[in-house]
């Protein structure tokens, strides 16, 4: 008489319904019970579905944030099967918080539990959104800085800036002032912290010169990039992070190479509202 | 920092050249691989499912929201380690977002916010929001019709379990039933669910 058989736990099991030592006892069962491990993974598809059922649309600033995340967190390597070495792994639900939260889906999951903690996500739960969104953006902002000077192949986080900027809710263009000597699509998301800079109808410039764009805020001055219009006066599009307090988005004519601080006046001007 | 878009809609930009339509575990394929157009298509589909569970288990739009975060991101974070031989990737993020909901349930909650006075008005409170769920959702009706065909005490287990995050002692206490009992609903409840929504067993 099996009075108390685990395998009769995969139901509360699939439904995280199981309390410390019961979960214990239930992954060291379900390591050896094949049968168990096949009946798991459909009620782990039944839940799913019953969590699918409960969907909403959620905020759009959830997005922004994700991508914004997104651009900044490194993705685990895969996991090598066979050479990786077993830790030991606490109760899901009193020890590592990470590995509470880890899918139990699919027999032989726990050795998910191995492997580099890159970021540590529980210290993030604290945070608000808000602060968790800004936090984000800070980061995305210094990134984003230091592929200025660096220019190394950042465009991962580019890409992310960019498709945040795309899809945002609150992304406007932001029209160029009346004696700008280019035609400009600039759109920005407060959002994101970002912007993406189109410029068109731009004339040409002797061989030592260039254009550089910066981000200005008040009297301070950041260089984005320098650049140089294609054969029919089209500046290749630029991404960029922005931050708080950033007042105008300008591009002067500087010495090939560029310059440190602006020294001449600004052809093209982009004011930055909210 | 230069980037020419060539493509109005940055998520065409590595989707595969087919007309068929993208499944999840394609996506995560190319997720793993740390495609973020693919990434953001896989957050277009499922963090509505991702953000309403946890809404529904934490109630609490802004906690709902944090989670949604968190779980998207260990989605990224995590995506080489998606088997699809295992299981489903809907399977595998509603587990992650399940998980990470109960997770703050039961860290927020000390003992004596469980008690059974708590538990009795929570199965009241449970009991509305599935009568008053409206939704055209074809997902949605069919779950219902399938939660509709359990027993009583099956549908009770199951939606205290999953959908309020209770441990099964707690659903035990909360429904007046002795624990093995609950236990063995909670499993024939949802063999009888599988089977209803057509899962493969």
């Amino acid at each position: 008489m099996m009075a108390h058989d685990p395998s009769l736990s995969t139901g509360a099991a699939a439904l995280n319904a199981l309390a410390g030592p019961e979960s214990d006892e239930f992954e060291a069962h379900l390591a050896e019970c094949v049968i168990c491990s096949s009946e798991m993974a459909g009620f782990l598809e039944t839940a799913a579905r019953l969590g699918a059922a409960a969907a909403q649309t959620p905020p759009e600033a959830m997005r922004s944030a994700v991508m914004a995340m997104v651009s900044v967190t490194r993705q685990l390597p895969p996991e090598v099967t066979g050479t990786t070495l077993e830790l030991p792994v606490q109760g899901r639900h009193h020890g590592d918080p990470d590995a509470a939260s880890e899918p139990a889906a699919g027999p032989g999951a726990q050795t998910e539990l191995v492997g580099a903690k890159v970021i540590d996500l529980n210290s993030r739960r604290r945070f608000s959104g808000r602060l968790l969104l800004a936090a984000a953006a800070v980061i995305a902002i210094a990134i984003a800085a230091v592929a200025i000077f660096k220019t190394p192949d950042n465009t991962d986080a580019n890409l992310a800036l960019k498709n945040c900027v795309l899809s945002a809710a609150d992304t406007h263009v932001q029209p160029a002032t009346d004696d700008s000597q280019a035609t400009s699509n600039v759109r920005l998301s407060n959002s994101c912290g970002a912007a993406i800079i189109e410029l068109s109808n731009v004339g040409p410039l002797p061989a030592d010169k260039t254009y550089q764009l910066w981000i200005i805020a008040g009297d301070q001055s950041r260089s984005v990039e320098t650049m140089l219009p294609d054969g029919n006066g089209t500046m290749p599009v630029v991404v960029t992070a922005l931050q708080v307090g950033d007042t105008l988005l300008g591009v002067t004519v500087e010495p090939a190479g560029g310059s440190a601080q602006p020294t001449t006046a600004p052809v093209v001007k982009v004011p930055i509202t909210a | 920092m230069e980037l020419v878009i060539n493509e109005p809609d940055g998520s065409q930009a590595s989707a595969s050249g087919t007309n068929t339509v993208e499944t999840a575990e394609q996506m995560m394929g190319l997720v793993s691989k740390g495609d973020q157009a693919a990434f953001a298509r896989l957050y277009d589909a499922m963090s509505a499912r991702v953000f309403g569970l946890a809404r529904r288990i934490l109630r609490d739009p802004a906690q709902a929201e944090e989670v949604g975060q968190e779980v998207m991101l260990e989605v990224w974070r995590r995506a080489s380690r998606f088997d699809a031989s295992r299981g489903s990737a809907l399977s595998w993020i509603m587990t992650m977002a399940h998980a990470r909901s109960v997770d703050r349930v039961r860290s927020a909650q000390s003992a004596t916010d469980r008690d059974h006075k708590y538990a009795s008005t929570t199965v009241e409170r449970d009991v509305d929001v599935v009568a008053d769920a409206v939704e055209t959702s074809l997902e949605r009706k069919q779950v219902q019709r399938c939660l509709g065909s359990l027993t009583d005490l099956q549908r009770e287990s199951i939606n205290l379990a999953y959908y309020s995050g209770f441990t099964q002692a707690e659903v035990a206490v909360a429904l007046k039933t002795p624990l093995g009992t609950v236990k063995t609903r909670l499993r024939d409840g949802l063999i009888r669910l599988r089977d209803c929504l057509g899962v493969p067993a």
